[in-house]
């Protein structure tokens, strides 16, 4: 193991030496070399650790950016673990988990950037955007005119795929987006991309396209700066059982900003897919519509308070839609006029109902959240927070369930010989009562010590879960402790962590999990001005 | 340089404004803000840390309201790959999409049937502002 580490750790900085010697280059990252043991005592059914044993793992992630020439850069990005640890990852030995290369030319006759590997592709909200493996070019043509800029951009890329067992053809996107972003018209683009995904499991193959015209444009009306923008896409091809289908969807979108200092903001938005709808893509469900409005005042003195409003239809086409309305009310804010740091408070209040139109489906979701927070001086803080929270099946009287959580802690920052010391005792209390009832309580403890080169930090918690059957009480501990030492690039750090849990009845199971690891970090110039 | 983890984003055009990530987001500080979003889930305080364009933030705050057990929380395995997708400057802060795959299980206490665990990886997409000089 260790051989193979040292050997993909001189490959890595190898290509990083192998660069034009006029560049100007910066080179970042961090190896992070970890061992890991996992050991429980007692019955392992309740484990929270599903495996046992010593594990050991390379993290190394490097990203290098330079120029080669001005106007030209370029980017790689390596991170990957080397591992045999269930935990890290599903695969061991060396798994690349993030591949990426990037060159940026502004001075060609045409500007364009050429991306291979990891990226975040964004072509528009109804049809593509995701993260792929792809490969991808995007023209920028010079306009001629100033504030005003075109590009063209197409890719192949493959989705849900790791670099390992790679196979591009499991989940394939082909698609090209062609734009203008212009200062005084707005920005508007078309684009149209091929899905072809193999089927697996309980899904067919499918074979699909989406086309769609986006539009934005920001203006100003009686000191409101506005901003809309919307989308119209069709759908023609399989969804995910096969059924070949073809469908449109869109959404419209206002928001806004007003007064000089700006202190409200607001979004109005309406969405409506069709039954046809089904781009693998996008996240927008289909047969469904949705209309939002929320917004925001922010006050002087760090005042806030926030509203949101939501109401979305599933299954739209069919005969018994499903309507779920949402409402939440946010406020937060200094409690003492003269003090604004002094004493902070924040409420939040949400309302949830979920309703067929046959009454089949019919829930209630309530819930109140407050909390204060009482600043005594820079170095002690005392916070209270509380909740309940409601849900209730309308369909099944009595079976609503009630949950309520009460927390109390207070902080305080000590000084202790070029230590800084921050010590958070506290107590939760979460009750949650149903047909049954069950109460869950305990302290909690935190303590974090630091200086320039050093970091504790040790949580202590303990709860005991009273349930109404006797028999079904539980009590659990949970100790963690972090510890890191910083020399120069060089940190060290041990982890552990402790979970005892003891039915009243039964065997207790005792799981522990220690690790230790090693990381440097890197941070170099590589070469001169280009 | 303060930071500041906006929120959990969604998919949003960005064109404007975007250029390649030149100073890419430490991985440490991406770990550190997962694991601060992560341990509110299924907490009333997931709400204040999904960004309002996050596409699908009813469809998540119903599901865990009406589906998921109140007392699931979420144990973090291993945290992977950090990956700085795109950066870009608003007034003095430097915004940068950062991608962040997590392994984590859900674990609950079902009375009767003692600890259940659900495993599963997700990406998560987070919005990281930084405080940078013009």
């Amino acid at each position: 193991m260790q051989l193979r580490i040292a050997r993909a750790l001189l490959l890595l900085h190898g290509a990083g030496l192998a660069l034009p010697s006029a560049a100007a280059w910066e080179l970042t990252g961090s190896n992070t070399l970890r061992i890991e043991s996992y050991h429980v005592d007692g019955d392992k059914r309740y484990s929270p650790y599903a495996r046992e044993g010593t594990f050991v793992y390379n993290d190394i992630d490097l990203s290098l950016f330079g120029s080669s020439t001005p106007g030209q850069t370029w980017r790689f990005d390596f991170a990957g673990t080397l591992t045999d640890s269930p935990y890290r990852s599903v695969h061991s030995g060396l798994v690349p988990e993030v591949m990426r290369v990037s060159y940026d030319n502004a001075t060609a006759a045409v500007p364009f950037r050429v991306d291979l590997g990891d990226q975040n592709v964004q072509f528009s909200e109804l049809t593509l955007s995701r993260t792929l493996k792809a490969a991808r070019l995007t023209l920028r043509p010079d306009s001629g005119i100033d504030g005003r800029s075109y590009w063209a951009s197409a890719v192949v890329g493959s989705d849900g795929q790791q670099w390992r067992d790679f196979d591009p053809t499991a989940d394939l996107y082909h698609g090209f987006s062609l734009g203008l972003q212009d200062q005084r018209l707005g920005s508007y683009s078309l684009n149209v991309v091929h899905n072809s995904r193999e089927g697996s499991g309980s899904l067919a193959d499918a074979d699909q396209w989406t086309a769609s015209l986006t539009a934005q444009r920001g203006f100003d009306v009686a000191g409101q700066r506005l901003n809309l923008r919307g989308e119209l896409a069709y759908f023609h091809g399989d969804a995910s059982d096969g059924r070949s289908d073809s469908g449109l969807g869109y959404y419209l979108q206002l928001d806004g900003k007003s007064g000089q200092s700006r202190p409200l903001d607001y979004r109005l938005r309406y969405d409506r897919y069709s039954s046809g709808f089904h781009p693998h893509g996008s996240a927008a469900p289909a047969d469904s519509e949705a209309i939002l409005a929320e917004g925001g005042w922010r006050f002087r003195q760090d005042a806030q308070v926030r509203g949101r409003l939501q109401r979305s239809r599933t299954g739209i086409s069919t005969a018994d839609p499903v309507v779920t309305d949402s409402a939440g009310l946010s406020v937060i804010g200094p409690l003492l006029p003269g003090q604004p740091q002094k004493l902070v408070g924040q409420l939040d209040l949400s309302l949830q109902t979920r309703e067929s139109e046959s009454n089949h489906v019919d829930m209630l979701a309530k819930s109140v959240q407050g909390s204060i927070t009482v600043n005594h001086s820079p170095r002690h803080q005392s916070r209270l927070s509380g909740s309940m929270a409601t849900v209730d099946d309308l369909n099944h009287p009595g079976v609503e369930r009630v949950t309520r959580q009460f927390a109390v802690g207070h902080t305080a920052k000590l000084k202790v010989r070029g230590l800084d010391l921050t010590v958070t005792p506290g107590v939760s209390i979460t009750e949650i009562q149903t047909q049954d009832s069950e109460i869950t309580m305990g302290p909690t403890l935190a303590i974090s010590a630091s200086n320039e080169r050093q970091r504790l930090l040790l949580e202590v918690g303990q709860s005991e879960l009273n349930a109404t059957d006797p028999a079904d009480d539980v009590e659990q501990a949970r100790v963690s402790l972090k510890y890191e030492i910083r020399r120069g690039r060089h940190s060290f750090g041990v982890d552990l962590d402790r979970t005892l849990r003891e039915p009243s009845e039964g065997e207790d199971t005792d799981a522990w999990r220690a690790g230790m690891y090693w990381r440097y970090d890197l941070g170099k110039s590589l070469g001169g001005a280009g | 340089m303060p930071r500041r983890i906006a929120a959990l984003a969604a998919a949003a055009l960005l064109w404007a404004g975007v250029v390649q990530a030149q100073v890419p987001v430490d991985p440490t500080v991406a770990r550190q803000a997962v694991e601060r979003v992560l341990a509110a889930w299924n907490t009333p305080e997931l709400g204040h840390w999904l960004a309002t364009d996050f596409v699908g933030r009813d469809q998540l705050l119903a599901t865990l309201n009406f589906d998921v057990p109140p007392s699931a929380r979420l144990r973090i395995l291993a945290i992977g790959g950090v990956q700085t997708l795109q950066q870009e400057r608003r007034g003095n802060a430097l915004v940068s999409l950062v991608s962040v795959t997590v392994r984590a299980q859900a674990e609950w206490e079902q009375p009767g049937q003692g600890l259940q665990r659900r495993e599963g990886t997700a990406e998560y997409i987070l919005r990281i502002s930084r405080e940078a000089p013009r």
